[in-house]
């Protein structure tokens, strides 16, 4: 009797997982979700843990970019399921280590993390004659792979 | 294909530009001046060949060189695309254990307010004294797609190719140190400058602006040559 409640507890969880996923659940970001979008970024729920320890990516972000670290006010770890069609860019070491990312060649619900500074200071390039404000990025967010590590792209704005 | 061969010529320095930031610029020659006008349609793509010079520029807090090619999509140039190199303090500096911290970026900019700019980077750039190839086209779904040897980096489908114009630049913010891209002996180059424009291909590497930091017209510290194939340019810092 008992083994049964906790075998219809446990697929209970199982099922909302699943149909919280399917159902394109707004996933809980920090993130612009209207910026990412100009960038055709989107962002989903990720349906379970992530293999690479959260603390330990935070850590190496923060470590490899340590000036933002100083310079930002906050640093923001989010484990998130990433679409971005038009990134192939990737690096060698990035492709080899993780085998679905190199099929697919680019990320389609994948795997990541997201380290945002929050309070850095970058300008835009701006063209001759350009006659806007000078566009300030406040924000720079670096995507790592969450199965490996591995860093494979950035934005900031 | 009809080829036409552009002879911009240097047209001076004009002083105008800097109101919004104290930045050096040396921009190559675009398509109508980088102007737009109501009779222009169809830039569909830029490419261009740059060459990293050998010993990337030291850039300091709030500095920055970079090279890229550019397609605007207004006459205010508040929209834009942009693919290219950069090496900049806001990004590159705080990669501290990154090597030359240079990356490649894909940057749009969508309306021309302070927060209107969204910038894609790699975690990695060209290495010193390689040349890449890089690429903006719209891909006739109305993106206009930045690639760096084929490899895309970003897309951007909210304005049309209707009165876009092209521009290309290397700069260095507030003129520290070797803040331009290059020195005498191994300048940064810009070849196989093109862009296509109503079915033509158009050659066009007249430099036709530097300004610096301040919007003056001195160019004691930068200067540049093109040769008589009219496709290739190159910059230096004579300070280097």
């Amino acid at each position: 009797m008992k083994k049964r409640y906790w075998f219809s507890a446990l697929m209970a969880v199982v099922l909302t997982g699943i149909v919280t996923v399917q159902s394109g659940a707004t996933p809980q970001t920090e993130l612009n979700l209207t910026t990412l979008s100009k960038i055709h970024m989107r962002l989903d729920v990720p349906p379970g843990q992530a293999k690479m320890d959260k603390n330990a990516v935070l850590e190496q972000i923060k470590t490899k970019y340590a000036d933002a670290t100083s310079e930002s006010k906050q640093v923001k770890i989010e484990y998130q399921l990433v679409t971005n069609p038009d990134f192939t860019a990737f690096t060698t070491s990035a492709l080899e280590k993780n085998p679905e990312l190199k099929a697919k060649g680019y990320m389609e619900k994948f795997p990541v993390y997201i380290v945002t500074f929050k309070g850095i200071h970058e300008e835009g390039h701006v063209p001759l004659n350009y006659k806007g404000q000078t566009p300030i990025h406040t924000e720079m967010s670096i995507v790592v792979d969450a199965q490996t590590g591995e860093e494979l792209m950035g934005f900031s704005h | 294909m009809r080829f036409k061969i552009s002879t911009l010529a240097v047209m001076g320095v004009l002083s105008l530009f800097v109101a919004q930031s104290a930045s050096a610029n040396a921009f190559v020659g675009g398509y109508d001046d980088c102007y737009p006008s109501a009779t222009d349609s169809g830039v569909t793509s830029i490419f261009a060949n740059i060459k990293t010079p050998s010993t990337y520029p030291v850039v300091g807090s709030n500095s920055g060189s970079s090279a890229w090619v550019m397609i605007t999509g207004n006459d205010s140039h508040t929209i834009y695309a942009q693919v290219g190199w950069e090496k900049s303090y806001g990004i590159s500096s705080k990669q501290n254990n990154a090597g030359d911290g240079v990356h490649y970026f894909y940057e749009i900019n969508y309306g021309g307010s302070a927060d209107n700019d969204i910038k894609v980077f790699n975690p990695v750039g060209p290495d010193q004294g390689v040349t890449h190839a890089y690429r903006l086209y719209n891909d006739g779904k109305g993106n206009f797609v930045g690639t760096e040897d084929g490899a895309q980096i970003g897309s951007y489908s909210a304005f049309k190719g209707t009165g876009v114009t092209f521009a290309e630049e290397l700069n260095g913010t507030n003129q520290w140190a070797a803040a331009y891209p290059g020195s005498a002996s191994s300048p940064a180059v810009f070849d196989s400058l093109r862009y296509f424009f109503n079915g033509t291909t158009y050659y066009s590497p007249g430099l036709f602006w530097v300004n610096n930091a301040y919007g003056g017209s001195d160019r004691t510290n930068y200067k540049y040559g093109v040769d008589g194939s009219s496709s290739y340019i190159k910059f230096w810092d004579t300070r280097y």
